[in-house]
């Protein structure tokens, strides 16, 4: 089985996607991640949006290692060359990030791309070079300033017409989800409800048990 | 249709849209989020963080005036 189909079934039995950054303050990176893939995470991010290319591979080895450790899969937020270069299993990309089909030229078959998506529009116009698609934020969330929050009405549309795995995001969290899973959602990605938890593995535990069994 | 949650504050019954804010909720009740002091579940909450509370279906509210003075 080659790499790239290893990953997309992976990635179809995937629920929960922690995104995280460095964890500098917290200086705890490497447990962290440890503590929450062993909890259940499926798909581990690291997104720092204005670090250089050395600092991230750094920190992007770290998340490499902890994912293999654990059977999960690691994904590098907006930058091909940092993917390429730390092995990552995936690539993960903004609207106004690189387009999908360059990245897809630059990053070859079997690396995985993700894609957010704000609205349908957004996500009927995804193309097929993407793996899987996120929706959102669902809910109004600070980690996304000055965002207007979609509501459960792009949830619903996504349940009903994306044939490819989907995520919805933000703002989501234990108390939330199975409201979101009500409208029709499988798999979540959540940033704060994990990385901001007295209890990340607890809190872990708790998003799965919302969150319906895998597909497949 | 809309998926709705059915929430408590105060006893009450409340039928809301998926998605509305803990301050959303203190203004469609005539209150200014500044001067309310809420637990939700039986935990208190931050004023600063009503804007970003988002409610879920089940949740228990507790919203008293606050009143200056003694």
């Amino acid at each position: 089985m080659g790499e790239g189909q290893r990953r997309r079934e992976r990635l179809a039995r995937a629920r929960l996607y922690v995104v995280t950054g460095a964890r500098t303050e917290q200086g705890d990176l490497g447990s962290f991640l440890d503590v929450i893939l062993s909890a259940g995470v499926d798909l581990i991010q690291l997104r720092e949006k204005d670090a250089e290319a050395g600092d991230l591979i750094r920190w992007a080895r770290v998340f490499r290692e902890a994912a293999d450790r654990h059977g999960a899969l690691f994904f590098v937020n907006d930058r091909p060359d940092v993917a390429l270069a730390v092995g990552a299993d995936g690539l993960h990309l903004g609207q106004n990030d690189m387009p999908v089909e360059f990245a897809r030229e630059l990053v070859g078959p079997d690396v995985l791309i993700g894609l957010s998506t704000h609205d349908e529009m957004q996500l009927r116009a995804a193309p097929p070079d993407a793996d899987y698609v996120c929706v959102g934020p669902v809910f109004a969330t600070p980690t996304k300033p000055g965002r207007a929050a979609t509501g459960v009405e792009l949830v619903r549309t996504a349940a009903a017409t994306e044939a490819r795995p989907w995520f919805a995001i933000g703002g989501l969290g234990q108390r939330t989800l199975a409201d979101v899973v009500a409208a029709g959602a499988r798999r979540a990605v959540v940033v704060r409800a994990v990385t901001e938890a007295p209890d990340p593995a607890a809190a872990v535990r708790e998003l799965l048990a919302a969150l319906p069994p895998a597909e497949g | 249709m809309n998926p709705r949650i059915h929430v408590r504050a105060n006893g009450r019954p409340f039928d809301l849209e998926v998605g509305t804010t803990l301050a959303a909720f203190i203004r469609s009740r005539s209150l200014d989020p500044r001067f309310v002091v809420v637990e939700l579940n039986g935990e208190p909450l931050e004023r600063s963080t009503y804007d970003d509370v988002v409610l879920a279906g089940g949740d228990r509210l507790e919203v008293v005036r606050a009143v200056a003075g003694g």
